[in-house]
């Protein structure tokens, strides 16, 4: 069955992340584990984005994907290296395997463009677990009649 | 431990623990396995606020402060050891979940949060 192209952006950045860490999306009730070195791929607002629509017939519709990489930092009780260095590695090695594509930023062809945004620090209020949020700007477009169809 | 944490260890704790306990498997990291027997509080799922609002099942659980018949305080690793169990009443197949908080040591029991 065929995706919208947003789903199918977010299929392609677990399956990039995917190659070099457990990556999870959520069920309802999540069946994963938040355990050390494990992400959590999930998605904000979808907004429009009218500085890449453009007109035709149908017109292309321009969006903006708020994706986002959590990465769980939780080394052992006894682990004598600095939590924030867990939290380096990780920001950076997601960054590293999100880009690690020919033309990583257009996913295939399916958008325009992939904005680098920020590296958010989390830390549970229970002080259980930490990590970082990668966060991305994805920039496509599809057809005004039809979220499923990439337009170039 | 303080005397009342003796006696509440050794007397009451694990007449609570043959009336309302189960068994469950601890998966000390890097050791060998062991059955050991919690009271269990299945929760309600709670939201995994930190890493993007992610639904998760929980539980907390209330073993022996013991390295023989319940997990010792002083040999927990939550950052590495797991927790062997049923997430629901009913399942017949357990699931391997980690350990997040240890909520209090105290009484000569151990309670733990578990996700």
């Amino acid at each position: 069955m065929s995706e919208p192209i947003v789903e199918q952006i977010m299929v392609k950045l677990r399956e990039r992340v995917q190659e070099s860490f457990k990556a999870f999306r959520s069920t309802r009730v999540a069946t994963w584990m938040p355990k050390n070195q494990t992400t959590h791929i999930f998605q904000g607002n979808l907004t429009a984005n009218d500085a890449i629509s453009c007109p035709g017939n149908p017109p292309a519709k321009g969006w903006t994907l708020e994706a986002a990489v959590a990465g769980i930092a939780k080394p052992s009780d006894r682990d004598t290296v600095p939590i924030d260095t867990y939290k380096n590695r990780l920001g950076a090695d997601i960054l590293n395997a999100i880009t690690n594509a020919t033309l990583w930023h257009n996913w295939d062809g399916l958008a325009v463009n992939t904005d680098m945004s920020d590296v958010e620090d989390f830390s549970g209020t229970d002080g259980s677990a930490s990590g970082v949020i990668v966060k991305l700007a994805i920039h496509f477009r599809v057809s005004e009649n039809d979220q499923y169809t990439a337009r170039a | 431990m303080t005397v009342f944490a003796d006696h509440f260890a050794a007397t009451a704790f694990p007449g609570l623990l043959s009336l309302f306990g189960e068994s469950v498997t601890y998966w000390p990291f890097g050791r060998a396995s062991r059955t050991i027997t919690a009271i269990i509080d299945r929760s309600p799922p709670s939201v995994f606020d930190a890493a993007g609002n992610a639904v998760l099942p929980t539980a907390v659980m209330q073993v022996h402060n013991s390295a023989t018949s319940g997990i010792s305080s002083k040999e927990l690793d939550s950052g590495a050891d797991e927790i062997e169990m049923f997430l629901r009443v009913g399942d017949t197949v357990s699931k391997r979940v980690t350990i997040m908080p240890t909520l209090s040591q105290s009484g000569g029991v151990t309670q733990l949060a578990v996700v």
